[in-house]
């Protein structure tokens, strides 16, 4: 069988720089052959390659399958596409700002035809850094695109704030582990990270290794401020009428270090703390405290540093939240030196996320097919990628899968030789419950 | 030898050329009379030739390419061209020797009289049209869709045609010879058969494949199929649809047929398979199978044969074409029964 021709997929919001990339691909100098097949609003104008016009027309399987549509436009552009006797080396395939990616993850699943000729490269997604939040809270078809793809490049970065987009990439890697997030200016991304991607190759799915998010914290907040003596934490009316806060020393005012300090105080945080009236002190590397915050219109509590060096606060809420300050024993400002916000899950609620399952040891076949099954059948309109890698009990090579919605790729990987056995599966979903899934997993493992 | 793949073939109407369309935008024609073929080659296009069907006229071959252009084009006449389409490929198209031709543009079908003016355009279909079929009488136009067919009566193209609904998305068209039947191949391998007299309308199959290649055997009696490791049968001999399941003729491959071309005058279908294998399987009691090519080989993407049912026409995925030219009396002994 001659070798498949690579297809990459632009998704992404109106506005979120599909066309800039698009012409960045065609115009670096690979020396590949390449067909664009645009949505029927495109507009770009490139003469060096093959510009097809496209319906996005969307089907339903006739196959008693809810969720598995396909671009009817797509299969029929690459069936005429093979006739040709100057084969192209790769595809890319432009989406309208709103369209869910399913479909055209999907026929290369369902169609005989296509994936006898094209492979599925990956799916990129452009994601407007300034515009993309509020994308993401009023349209699925937004949450749709970040879960469907393998690279998630988050564009027009010198638009808005380093903070906004630490935090928007908080919120993107919640929703996709399993993508590799790239920040771009104008879609300025190298073409070795959205090209040859290999992101539905089952043989690259033994590189599987999700990027979870650092683990939620019971504080929001935590920083470092240099206190030469006693100081002032001033706080007003909040969303809450009280406040956790724990002050730890610390040798330094680096990122690392409040890390490492955010580790320490993370138990005292789950243990009850004493109730703080306005005037009292907060002992350094003490137990958790809990400033009442009523009754008054401003609180001053006295962070207690014993002698001069850096101490960091960690708070329940963001500080910002109680238009919180720290002074000196002059009155004096004082600045803070580092800060992190912890605890980003709960800013969002997005129901779209990605679950990792890791299992020691080894899975029954026919349990792991029936639950399988089960879950594609009874989930599947709610699963938009999956990728595992299974020991499975009496095999010796690793069985490696893929799916998008319903539809399911399976094969044999790499021998598993003397390595330890056992088993790591990824769903991106929407919905998704941690604990269930993890408990029917288990449920396959040989007793 | 063609360095394209082989994307159609057929023979005009007349009966003397046979015309392979490949992906290098060239038509290749040969004279069946030509006891010595030799191959004229014509070049259309730079790119790759969708589609090709007989002509209207009794001579001639009608031609749809990716630049967009409709070429009617003959053994003697360079190519003409005929329409040319602003934003999609004419890479659907039909002829009847009434003295019409049919080519897909987009979600529209564009009808053309033997002098080449468009006389109709057929609009309101609800996706790309995948199909067209004239009947026998040349008097309706069959074109599948996304959803179903489209029935247009072109005595009255300004009437709105009859819908045949049937979920998912129909490709190819095919009439039976009396025009009781129509059959299209869809997207699920299955095929979906309407009784036109009767109302009735039922799926067949499911074959193991995307079915790419349908016909009727010469007696009308035998709807024949690719997609599964022999051919697919199933019998319209009492005039009602069959059962859904099919039957298998021939014997069974390790690969698929691709493509299947019946007879048109004797029962015996053509079966090209996509490891490059081709046979003639007879539609007896008994089949007999007899092998013309052996695997391995490349995917079998046309097969035709010529109206006196002697010559088998044919090529594949990988450019190599053939010409069959058979004794009657040893096509006869292979369809006679036992």
């Amino acid at each position: 069988m001659a070798q498949t021709i690579p297809v990459t997929v632009l998704t992404g919001f109106l506005g979120s720089g599909k066309t800039t990339l698009l012409n960045r691909i065609l115009t670096e100098n690979h020396g590949q052959r390449i067909a664009v097949i645009e949505n029927e609003f495109g507009e770009i104008g490139v003469d060096q390659d093959l510009v097809i016009n496209a319906d996005e027309e969307v089907f339903e399987m006739n196959n008693g399958c809810i969720c598995c549509t396909v671009r009817g436009d797509l299969i029929r552009i690459l069936g005429n596409l093979v006739k040709r006797r100057d084969k192209f080396d790769r595809i890319l395939v432009e989406t309208t700002g709103l369209a869910d990616p399913g479909p055209v993850a999907q026929t290369f699943f369902v169609d005989d035809d296509t994936r006898e000729a094209f492979a599925l490269d990956g799916v990129i997604t452009l994601v407007d850094a300034k515009h993309a939040e509020l994308h993401l809270d009023d349209s699925e078809e937004a949450a749709a695109q970040i879960a469907f793809a393998d690279v998630l490049l988050i564009n027009k970065v010198d638009l808005v704030d380093a903070e906004a987009v630490d935090a928007l990439e908080r919120r993107l890697r919640s929703m996709n582990a399993v993508a590799q997030i790239e920040r771009v200016r104008m879609a300025d991304a190298p073409m070795d990270r959205v090209l040859d991607v290999g992101g539905f190759d089952l043989q690259r799915a033994l590189d599987l290794k999700p990027g979870f998010l650092e683990p939620e914290y019971p504080f929001e907040w935590g920083g470092v401020l240099h206190l030469d003596s006693k100081a002032t934490f001033s706080l007003r009316n909040g969303p809450d009428p009280a406040m956790s806060a724990v002050l730890e020393p610390v040798d330094a005012a680096t990122p690392e270090v409040l890390k490492e300090a955010a580790e320490r105080v993370f138990t005292r945080f789950s243990m009850p703390g004493d109730l703080l009236q306005a005037g009292a002190a907060i002992p350094p590397g003490g137990m958790l405290q809990t400033l009442a915050l009523t009754g008054a219109e401003r609180y001053d509590f006295t962070l207690a540093a014993d002698r001069p060096g850096f101490y960091a606060l960690f708070t329940e809420h963001l500080p910002e939240e109680f238009d919180a300050g720290f002074f000196d024993v002059a009155g004096a400002k004082i600045e803070l030196a580092a800060e992190h916000v912890f605890n980003p899950e709960h800013t969002h609620d997005d129901s779209v996320r990605s679950i990792a399952l890791e299992l020691d040891g080894e899975v029954e076949r026919s349990a792991l097919n029936a639950w399988l099954s089960r879950l594609l059948q009874t989930r599947g309109p709610d699963l938009f990628r999956m990728k595992g890698i299974v020991a499975i009990k009496g095999e010796d090579r690793r069985f490696v899968f893929q799916g998008v919605h319903m539809l399911f790729d399976s094969q044999p990987g790499a021998p598993w030789g003397d390595q330890r056995r056992a088993s790591r599966l990824v769903f991106i979903g929407r919905n998704l419950d941690e604990a269930a899934l993890e408990q029917e997993l288990r449920h396959c493992l040989v007793p | 030898m063609v360095d394209a793949p082989l994307t159609g073939v057929c023979v005009e109407r007349a009966g003397r050329y046979a015309a392979f369309a490949g992906g290098d935008g060239c038509v290749r024609i040969v004279d069946l009379l030509n006891r010595e073929p030799s191959l004229s080659v014509h070049s259309l296009t730079q790119d790759a030739i969708l589609a090709i069907v007989p002509d209207c006229r009794q001579s001639g071959f009608l031609c749809g390419a990716d630049d967009g252009v409709v070429y009617e084009t003959d053994a003697t006449d360079g190519p003409q061209e005929l329409a040319r389409l602003a934003r999609s490929w004419p890479d659907r198209l039909a002829s009847h020797p009434c003295g019409l031709r049919a080519v897909s543009d987009g979600a529209q079908v564009r009808l053309l009289d033997a002098e080449g003016q468009t006389v109709a355009e057929l609009g309101g279909h609800p996706s790309t049209v995948a199909g067209l079929a004239f009947d026998s009488s040349g008097r309706r136009l069959a074109v599948s869709h996304y959803e179903g067919v489209s029935l247009w009566r072109l005595d009255r193209p300004c009437a709105a045609p009859r819908r045949l609904y049937q979920r998912g998305s129909h490709l190819d068209l095919s009439w039976s010879q009396d025009d009781h039947f129509l059959v299209t191949t869809t997207q699920e391998n299955m095929l979906h058969a309407w009784d036109l007299v009767s109302g009735h309308d039922t799926g067949l199959g499911p074959c193991i494949a995307k079915v790419k290649s349908v016909g009727w055997s010469a007696d009308g009696a035998w709807l024949l199929a690719s997609g599964a490791d022999t051919v697919s049968i199933w019998s319209f001999s009492d005039g009602h649809l069959p059962p859904p399941a099919p039957g298998m003729l021939g014997r069974y491959s390790d690969h698929l047929v691709a493509r299947i071309c019946p007879s048109p005058h004797l029962p015996i279908v053509a079966a090209g398979y996509n490891d490059g294998g081709l046979e003639l399987v007879s539609l007896t009691a008994r089949p007999r199978v007899e092998a013309l090519a052996s695997p391995p080989g490349h995917l079998v993407t046309g097969l035709t044969w010529s109206p006196d049912g002697l010559c088998l026409l044919g090529g594949d995925s990988d450019g190599r074409i053939f010409a069959y030219r058979f004794d009657a009396g040893w096509l006869a002994r292979l369809a006679g029964d036992d």
